[in-house]
């Protein structure tokens, strides 16, 4: 079943259970609060018995008149008691005890008197051991008889009372330990039966994940179950699928490609070769009969046979940047700036001097023939269009942003008009022509290819006559 | 999925290893009750029991079983009053008796060999007079000067003796004819006396019987009767867990009368011979309970010192009532209900 | 000393290809006779004595150019007989082709080629290549001795 679902029964069950044991707490609680009232009612009745008793003794005793009053009232204060206690319910052992205190309260409530008033008739005159003296006695022994009675049915009364306050009290620790132990009963173990079902399902995931980014894109994730992550797992598969799929036709393609260059190489090259090979041959021979315009036309197709060896050169090289494999190491970006210009000052005519302003360079991670292209690329291209510029100056320097390393190369030569910029580092879009500065156009096209593929981005400013500008980042690894 | 599956079959052991244990525990437990209560033999225990509504308890426990619980085979003896039972317990024909507090005193003040086990009854109304209307009695004080039938030396004597008194009621003019109980039922039906003084269910009986021509002459006041059961002390020194198991029966009854009272009624209605309405209108007020408290103490000194003032037992004194009671049987089953004062040793403080 | 008897090889298909490395060749000077075939089984049968070549002189050429790409039997296939058959082997063998090609390259290094050039486009570029093949194999290289 779902995690969603099963996870809803748990909460709904533990809902209930908390109002269950919420309502029975109350219960339990309430039915405490009643026994230990009734309890203190009774120890209060108890009182009362035991006083009465005591005042009953005063009068016996002492024969004071208020004595008997008091011991009216504090009648009348029992027999209030007793009716509260009559309304109450009760077990039938209670009932019962209630029901002899109140048949011995009575009798005692109607013994005293008559005792009392055999004492006033017996007050004026000599009886000594008469009958009213004998009467008194025999109704005075059948009160003490019925008092205790009254004041032990009090007692077992109370006892029964204490009893059940005990037992509303283990009750109501019984419920609140008994909830408590089920609650937790019910989390404990959807806790942790959803977490042993999440560690395996993830772990799966896991194993999924590592695989397909190890590139084992024909792993599938066996399935089981109809919850949540079973469902993931077959979008996971389906996604695993699509990614094989489109890694098959990537595949396709780029091998179509290799194709297409390897074609490009031979086919298109040897026609080529003979234009220009024929070309030359017929420079060769005797032209002298020629004329201007036929000797014109000669030179334009041999130039064009030229121009298009360059370009097909060019669109191979280019076309080899995105398909060669990068064989990623540590590249001391200071050092390839170095050597770079260092096989450029070879072919630099001998008087021209430029001023090399190079900063601190990073180490990068990256392909170390691909990066020395993009430094001869720009260095080059910042030395060809300085070529106007008595004092060039050119500078190469880096920075940083959070996550990649910022460089780039300065020239103050030719520049270029910033609303061309988008067509800078589009294959063979040039923003000069070919008789003010030579070139395919290819250079920065490569430029940008191979820093994508290192994951970086290149972008350029210029003004004309001032000079341009060409960043390039690269990602920030490891190496720092 | 597997340990999922695992998991489950674990929960299943658990509880299957608890359900077991919880089986065998029980076992061993019940087995234990068991051989605890096993006796080698069984006990005959002869119980003398008059025909009173009193009588219920022991009588309920007898018809129910519940004496049999512990291997006691139990009989009881009826008999007409619980003096006459009680004297037939000390000459040896029984080993209980049931009887009022009055008989148990003058065999206490005369040192007859009992113990009191415990009370099972107690009324202020089982004990009264019917007296006939057709003789001219409508109040107490018509009673002067007639004939009361009584019998000697029992409850309905004491009551009959402080009725006359507390009413002033001259004895010398009134005459009193001694007749044991179901021969005063008869003379009071025949004419022969004009009133009575006896108990239930012989109250309720003359009452009905004679119907409009009764008149019942009670006090609820001036006189407690308790019924107690007694036993002879051979019977408690041999048999002592026997005592707490009548006791204990005992209890049980008095959980049957008040569950099914209609039944309970039934079982009494037919050991005293008398219709079960008559037995139901008996029950009511009466205190049906087992215990011994300081009232009981009270009431037998009390009528110790009428029976030496009127001369009934000469040369005597009143002994030590406290130790004619057997406290340690009651107090092992229902300690509370022993409300005696006494000192620990269970002597007099 | 018989330098009439030292022949070249050359194995191209296309007519055009074949004129331009001829006149290179005769730029460079290298009078030896250059034996034209236009495709690897003819060259096959050629070197093996096969068929059609069963009755040829039976001195093999001193030198080996093999262009790649020819319908039938590529260069590679080519290259690879000769350098598995014993009395072929030790001719040098040097690829001349349109495109380097990292595929071709490895292939042919493998199958044991003794060198590997690329025509370029510009036919001056390849007068010099050639006049430096010729320079080396002809006269530098110590050529294997003359075998049957």
């Amino acid at each position: 079943m779902k995690i969603r679902t099963s996870l809803r029964i748990t909460s709904t069950i533990s809902i209930l259970m908390m109002l269950g044991s919420t309502v029975g707490t109350f219960f339990a609680f309430k039915w405490l609060r009643q026994a230990s009232a009734f309890e203190l009612q009774l120890i209060d009745l108890q009182g009362d018995v035991f006083e009465r008793t005591l005042l009953r003794d005063e009068y016996l005793l002492m024969a004071r008149p208020q004595s008997l009053v008091r011991w009216k009232q504090k009648s009348l204060e029992i027999a209030g008691h007793l009716k509260d206690l009559s309304g109450r319910s009760l077990s039938p052992s209670s009932a019962l005890l209630l029901d002899r205190m109140n048949q011995k309260f009575q009798a005692t409530w109607a013994l005293l008197p008559r005792i009392a008033a055999l004492r006033s008739s017996n007050e004026g005159g000599e009886s000594g051991k008469g009958s009213t003296w004998r009467i008194e006695q025999r109704l005075t022994n059948q009160l003490l008889v019925d008092t205790y009675l009254l004041s032990d049915s009090t007692k077992l009364l109370l006892l029964e009372a204490r009893r059940d306050s005990i037992d509303e009290r283990n009750n109501l620790l019984l419920l609140l330990a008994l909830s408590t132990l089920a609650l937790g009963l019910t989390v404990t173990s959807a806790s942790t039966h959803l977490n042993h079902l999440l560690s395996r399902r993830v772990a799966v995931l896991k194993t999924w994940t590592y695989s397909i980014s190890n590139g084992k894109l024909d792993y599938r994730i066996p399935l089981g179950g109809d919850d949540e992550l079973a469902d993931l797992a077959r979008e996971v598969n389906d996604l695993a699928e699509k990614l094989q799929r489109t890694y098959e036709s990537l595949e396709a393609t780029n091998r179509e490609l290799e194709a297409f260059s390897y074609s490009v190489s031979h086919d298109l090259r040897a026609p080529l070769r003979h234009l220009t090979g024929f070309v030359e041959l017929l420079w060769r021979m005797d032209l002298s009969s020629l004329d201007v315009k036929s000797q014109h036309y000669l030179t334009v197709i041999s130039d064009s046979a030229k121009k298009m060896g360059c370009l097909i050169d060019d669109l191979l090289s280019f076309s080899r940047m995105g398909r060669g494999e990068m064989m990623k190491r540590n590249v001391n970006m200071g050092q390839l700036v170095h050597e770079v210009i260092a096989e450029h000052a070879k072919d630099l005519p001998s008087g021209r001097f430029i001023d090399w302003r190079i900063g601190t360079l990073p180490t990068v991670v990256g392909d170390q023939a691909m990066l020395r292209l993009v430094l001869t690329n720009l260095v080059s291209n910042a030395v060809k269009y300085s070529r106007q510029v008595a004092a060039p100056i050119i500078e190469i320097s880096a920075s940083t942003d959070e996550t990649h390393h910022v460089l780039c190369v300065r020239d103050n030569g030719a520049g270029f008009d910033m609303r061309f910029v988008d067509k800078l580092f589009v294959l063979f879009q040039r923003l000069h022509s070919s008789e003010e500065y030579e070139g395919t156009g290819v250079g920065l096209a490569n430029v940008r290819r191979i820093i994508t593929r290192h994951g970086g981005r290149t972008w350029a400013e210029g003004e004309p006559n001032i000079g341009a500008t060409f960043y390039f980042t690269l990602p920030q690894g490891p190496e720092g | 999925m597997r340990s999922m599956i695992r998991h489950r079959a674990v929960a299943r052991a658990m509880s299957g290893v608890l359900v077991v244990t919880g089986l065998v525990w029980l076992a061993l437990f019940g087995c234990r009750n068991k051989q605890h209560g096993q006796l080698p033999t069984s006990v005959p225990i002869a119980i003398a029991c008059p025909r009173n509504i009193s009588s219920s308890l022991v009588i309920i426990a007898k018809e129910q079983g519940l004496f049999y619980q512990d291997g006691a085979v139990v009989t009881l003896i009826p008999f007409e009053s619980g003096k006459v039972s009680l004297e037939r317990m000390l000459a040896g024909e029984a080993d209980l008796a049931l009887v009022a507090e009055t008989p148990l005193a003058k065999a206490i003040l005369t040192g007859g060999k009992l113990s009191i086990l415990a009370s099972i009854h107690q009324s202020s109304r089982d004990v009264a007079i019917v007296a006939r209307k057709d003789r001219g009695i409508h109040t107490p004080s018509d009673l002067e000067g007639k004939v009361i039938g009584f019998t000697q030396g029992t409850s309905g004597h004491f009551f009959l003796d402080t009725f006359c008194l507390v009413n002033r009621i001259g004895l010398g003019s009134t005459t009193f004819v001694d007749l044991p109980p179901l021969q005063l039922r008869n003379a009071l039906l025949d004419g022969k006396v004009d009133a009575v003084s006896t108990w239930d269910p012989h109250v309720a009986f003359l009452m009905d019987a004679l119907g409009p021509r009764s008149v019942l002459l009670r006090d609820e006041f001036i006189y407690t009767q308790t019924f107690c059961l007694v036993a002879r002390p051979e019977f408690i020194r041999d048999h002592p867990d026997q005592v707490k198991a009548i006791l204990t029966g005992l209890l049980s009854a008095l959980k049957f009368m008040s569950g099914s009272s209609t039944q309970a009624r039934d079982l009494v209605a037919a050991y005293t011979q008398v219709e079960p309405s008559l037995v139901s209108k008996a029950f009511t007020g009466h205190d049906f309970d087992v215990r011994l408290d300081q009232s009981l103490m009270l009431s037998i000194e009390n009528e110790c010192r009428w029976f030496l003032d009127s001369g009934a037992v000469q040369n005597h004194e009143i002994p030590d009532v406290l130790s004619y009671f057997y406290l340690p049987g009651l107090l092992e089953v229902r300690p509370e209900a022993v409300q005696v004062i006494r000192d620990e040793q269970g002597g007099l403080p | 000393m018989g330098m009439d008897l030292k022949k070249i090889l050359l194995v191209e298909d296309s007519p055009n290809d074949a004129e331009l490395t001829l006149e290179a060749l005769k730029t460079a000077r290298l009078a030896n006779e250059v034996i034209w075939l236009k495709d690897g089984q003819e060259a096959l049968d050629f070197l093996f004595c096969r068929d059609a070549y069963a009755g040829r002189e039976k001195v093999n050429p001193v030198l080996i150019l093999l262009d790649i790409k020819m319908p039938r039997v590529d260069g590679l296939q080519v290259l690879k007989q000769i350098k598995e058959d014993a009395r072929l082997r030790s001719i040098p063998v040097v690829i001349l082709t349109s495109s380097r090609e990292e595929v071709d390259l490895l292939e042919g290094y493998n199958h044991g080629v003794n060198a590997f050039v690329v025509k370029p486009v510009n036919f001056n570029e390849f007068l010099h290549s050639v006049s430096a093949l010729g320079t080396f194999w002809a006269l530098l290289n110590e050529a294997p001795p003359i075998t049957i």
